[in-house]
């Protein structure tokens, strides 16, 4: 019988980045790559569990960029392309490592597994991967939550309610679009929370949202089980559930974390990087420049140089694997024992993780997950997985606690997206938003164009809000990339209002921009009125 | 001249077979002017006596040198360069068949059928292998395909570098110059409004931008404005009011238009203002931000055993809606509260010590009713052994707490509890739904007095 409960938590999102005008774009590679790595593995171990007959439940948010950019036909034509070519290269590896027993067979089980996907993605779901997903939430076996419109760090939009409402209404009724239900909870974008936030949820019939530890800990009054039961915001009556500090340290720490481990596959040793210029040219960027292919043929062998890198065995990282989850699961185990006996009724483990960190960064992820999934239903008895919905179904009982101000970012607040490296983009994010709500207000009733104006102004300044590229500008690479597209964002933004106001409406240009950022096409500007 | 009939490929041809290990520069010979790298122009152009060759960009140096008259050179500068092309047996040559050879030379362009010297490789077959390589198949392979006669590590990989680069041109990906839109755009300088917003990046940081327009600022000039100032008020339970509890000043920079502020009591509310200080030490305020209020970034020190149900199914949505008009007694008409029974019990006596028997008031906190913070209190009467055992009160339900001489031991269901150095313990007791019996035992020091006290919960299930 179990004791108590563990919700497994993945966050999928990417930014919004889809470029028709251009041919190659470097940055689309992001979701090719994490379509590559970690949603299909996912499906993959998903499909097997369930055929499987494995009971588990999961919860994951996909993001509605992540979301449409998975249903976007030129997105899904060009990763087709962008899979043809890494299969391509997997067959000259199978021939160039001929002469080498142990790289050959590397060559052979990366090509083998490229089968697998190609499968799972161009047979089994018609390239359109979201279907897997929604077929698991009409299972049951999946819970997905929704999450900012565009993944905004909402508590930089604190003195803009409109804002924050409008990002979290956009996000429910595109998540409605998308898989045909209500939303019951959301992932704050960086788990970022300002206090009574919650009340916007509340309008949105959301029942859930995700923090980090600390949020939970310094919620006033003192939580009593601290993050091993959710508590109710006073007011909204939404409940907010902790991350567990444990569960994150042992997945998340490079160093003590499991994905440090020396078996398992070296992330930085890329043949994109390693081979000859002239071999490996058609599968870097045109211009020439280096990038990663995902094929990695060392592991992470120690606190050695990535030249000194020993070359990987899947066997033995599988192996580590399995010892993980069993271990993993043994922690959880006491975990649970021990905060039942403390608390007398039967404690909640919330294990959130990026969707990403498992197959992109983590290669061996989502075979940890699913030998973690299968143990937990077999191999054990005190806990079992659960979504905050189901756990709010059997215990609808809790502590009232008003969350602190947080996220899970560096230092766990709003540091990292208000820093100096770009906290000078809120002046002009923020000045569109009391552009967006001003225009809200003043055209109740639109016409025709005009809607179709304010729509577009919508998404644009949606797009700007993204934490992606504040993110991005503070972590130093492609910073160029994000600095311009808010820059592009805002100048079509205050374009398209100006040529509302202005009655002089370039058609051919509008129609250009709504082709080029053509993210929530039912969305409605009325969302950012003022209430 | 057509280039089956090209004297001169026909020797490099034959040659470069005989001898493969050849002259680098004879690479240099069988490629037309635009093929050649800028350093091997300049050099040329040296020769040709071209001035500041060095300085010039290559499509430049291809331009002069193709236009070069070469008959107004001088018979050696016509041989050097000759020479540097890699042209065989010219020592002899008569200046006219210089040039001669010369311009041929120069005039080969790139669809030339050019044996590759020393390759065995026409120009097309060398794009094609160019071609392939940049499609993917590996040199050695592409090499075989094309030249059976060749001998693979032949190919020219200097070439094929270079080549590629051509290639990589004219493989550059498309693009779609039409929807190529706002791709120089910027951001205005300033939106003309005043403004000032506060947000807030962790406990002790504060980060503020404004705007303010011109004819303000003139105000604050005609004022006397001085020293620009931003002041930072605690306004920390205070509603909507201008009333503040203390402030502080930040000096500015006049341009400044944003600026990162330390406060150093976290989970505090603040406001800000931007101005000046003017001669006499008054403030003259241009503007007023928004209230934040930071993170306590602690543990509260409240403790409130306040729970609320709130069941899965029914919508919060009806509920949001009707908060703007009463916010609390709306949630709160839909929390059942919780419902506590308590009983405490005092059990059996020590057999080894006689009880003196003193009346003592344990209270007994339980969840609250209803919402609220009432609590229920049961009358306990509790023995005290002589021994050292002063007293021994429970305080709490599902957190328990009490006091007993430093040296007793205390077990709650068998289980030791640990005291600290002046005797208090302190411990949770499991509280799920239904009936409970938690039997406290304390033992005076080497076990002479017990003591036990027995909790009973009980908590509907519903």
């Amino acid at each position: 019988m179990p004791i108590g409960y563990l919700a497994l938590v993945l966050h999928a999102h990417l930014p919004f980045v889809r470029h028709p005008e251009y041919e190659y774009f470097l940055e689309e590679e992001w979701m090719y790559e994490a379509i590559m790595e970690t949603y299909l593995p996912l499906i993959e171990i998903f499909d097997k569990l369930v055929a499987d007959r494995v009971p588990f439940e999961l919860t994951m948010t996909i993001s509605p960029p992540l979301a449409t950019m998975l249903e976007d036909p030129l997105l899904q034509e060009r990763y087709i392309k962008y899979f043809d070519k890494v299969m391509e290269l997997t067959g000259k590896e199978c021939m160039r490592t001929r002469q080498d027993p142990h790289f050959a067979y590397l060559a052979e089980f990366y090509r083998q597994r490229l089968e697998v996907a190609r499968e799972i993605y161009r047979d089994r779901y018609q390239c359109n991967i979201l279907n897997a997903f929604r077929k698991y939430q009409q299972m049951g076996v999946l819970e997905i939550v929704t999450c900012g419109a565009t993944h905004a760090f909402l508590p930089n939009y604190a003195v803009q309610p409109e804002a924050v409402r409008a990002q979290i209404q956009i996000a429910t009724d595109h998540y409605r679009e998308t898989f045909g239900r209500d939303p019951k909870g959301i992932w704050l974008p960086e788990c970022g929370y300002f206090p009574r936030l919650d009340e916007f949820l509340a309008e949105a019939d959301i029942r859930f949202f995700f923090m980090d530890a600390h949020g939970i800990l310094h919620s006033t009054p003192r939580p009593l089980y601290g993050t091993y039961a959710p508590v109710f915001c006073p007011g909204s009556g939404v409940a907010a559930f902790g991350r567990d500090l444990e569960c994150s340290k042992q997945v998340w720490s490079s160093k003590e974390g499991y994905p440090g481990d020396p078996d398992y596959r070296e992330f930085y040793r890329d043949i994109g990087f390693d081979l000859d210029q002239e071999y490996i040219a058609r599968y870097v960027q045109p211009d020439g420049k280096r990038k990663n292919t995902g094929i990695k043929y060392y592991r992470i062998t120690g606190e050695v140089d990535l030249g000194a890198k020993a070359p990987y065995d899947p066997y033995r990282a599988l192996q580590k694997a399995d010892l993980h989850a069993g271990n993993f699961m043994f922690n959880r185990e006491r975990q649970v024992e021990y905060a039942h006996g403390v608390m007398g009724k039967p404690p909640i483990v919330v294990a959130p993780y990026d969707a990403e960190l498992f197959g992109h960064w983590w290669y061996e992820g989502p075979i940890w997950l699913e030998y973690l999934i299968r143990k937990i239903a077999y191999d054990q008895n005190v806990f079992q997985l659960i979504t905050p919905a189901n756990f709010l179904r059997k215990h609808d009982t809790h502590q009232v606690c008003a969350p602190s101000f947080s996220s899970w970012g560096d230092q766990g607040y709003a540091s990292y997206w208000l820093d100096g490296a770009n906290d000078w983009i809120y002046r002009h994010l923020h000045e569109m938003g009391f552009r967006m709500i001003e225009a809200a207000n003043r055209y109740p009733v639109p016409s025709l164009l005009q809607r179709r104006l304010l729509n577009q102004a919508a998404r644009e300044l949606l797009l700007a809000q993204s934490s992606d590229w504040p993110f991005i500008m503070k972590a130093g690479t492609m910073v160029e990339y994000a600095v311009g597209r808010i820059k592009r964002h805002a100048a079509r933004f205050f374009k398209l209002l100006d040529q509302l106001e202005s009655d002089r409406v370039d058609e051919a240009w509008v129609s250009k921009v709504e082709f080029l950022d053509n993210i929530f096409p039912h969305i409605d500007y009325r969302k950012f009125h003022s209430v | 001249m057509g280039p089956a009939h090209d004297p001169l490929s026909k020797i490099s041809t034959k040659e470069s077979l005989t001898s493969p290990k050849r002259d680098a520069s004879l690479n240099v010979c069988m490629r037309p002017l635009s093929v050649l790298r800028r350093a091997q122009l300049v050099e040329l152009a040296h020769r040709a006596g071209v001035a500041r060759a060095g300085k010039r960009r290559r499509q430049e140096l291809v331009k002069i040198l193709l236009a070069l008259d070469l008959r107004s050179l001088r018979k050696e500068q016509l041989y050097a360069m000759a020479r540097y092309l890699g042209m065989k047996a010219m020592s002899k040559a008569s200046k006219k068949i210089l040039v001669e050879r010369l311009r041929r030379e120069f005039a080969q362009k790139e669809e030339a059928e050019v044996k590759t010297a020393g390759r065995g490789l026409t120009a097309r077959e060398l794009d094609e292998l160019v071609r392939a390589q940049w499609l993917g198949s590996s040199p050695s392979v592409v090499a075989e395909r094309l030249t059976d006669n060749v001998v693979r590590q032949d190919v020219p990989q200097e070439l094929i570098r270079e080549q590629l680069d051509v290639m990589q041109i004219k493989f550059t990906p498309t693009i779609r110059h039409e929807l190529l839109i706002d791709q120089d755009a910027q951001l205005p300088d300033s939106y003309g409004s005043n403004r000032a917003a506060l947000l807030v990046r962790d406990p002790n940081w504060l980060f503020v931008y404004w705007e303010v327009t011109q004819d303000r600022i003139d105000w604050a000039r005609s004022q006397g404005a001085r020293t620009p100032l931003l002041r930072v008020y605690d306004v920390t339970d205070l509603g909507g009011s201008e009333s503040w509890h203390s402030y502080f000043d930040v000096y500015r920079g006049e341009e400044a238009r944003a600026w990162h502020i330390y406060v150093p009591v976290a989970g505090r509310a603040y406001v800000i203002e931007v101005g000046y200080v003017n001669g006499r030490g008054q403030f003259l305020p241009l503007l007023r931000s928004n209230r934040v209020e930071t993170p306590a970034a602690r543990i509260s020190p409240l403790i409130e055993d306040r729970f609320a149900t709130i069941p899965f199914d029914q919508p919060l949505g009806e509920l949001a809606r009707q908060r703007k008009l009463r916010t609390r007694e709306t949630i709160e008409a839909a929390v059942r509260s919780t419902r506590v029974h308590l009983k405490m019990t005092r059990l059996s006596l020590p057999p080894v010590c006689q009880p003196a028997v003193s009346d003592r008031t344990g209270a007994v906190k339980g969840l609250a009713p209803e919402g609220g913070a009432a609590w229920s209190r049961v009358e306990m009467l509790a023995s005290v052994p002589e021994a050292r055992l002063r007293w021994f009160r429970l305080e709490r339900d599902l957190v328990v707490s009490g006091r007993t001489a430093p040296d007793a031991m205390v077990f709650i269901n068998g289980e030791s509890v640990d005291l600290d150095a002046s005797g208090n313990f302190w411990f949770r007791i499991p509280f799920p739904a239904g009936r409970q019996v938690h039997p406290v035992v304390a033992y005076s020091c080497e076990k002479k007095g017990r003591e036990e006290i027995l909790i009973q919960f009980s908590q509907p299930s519903s």
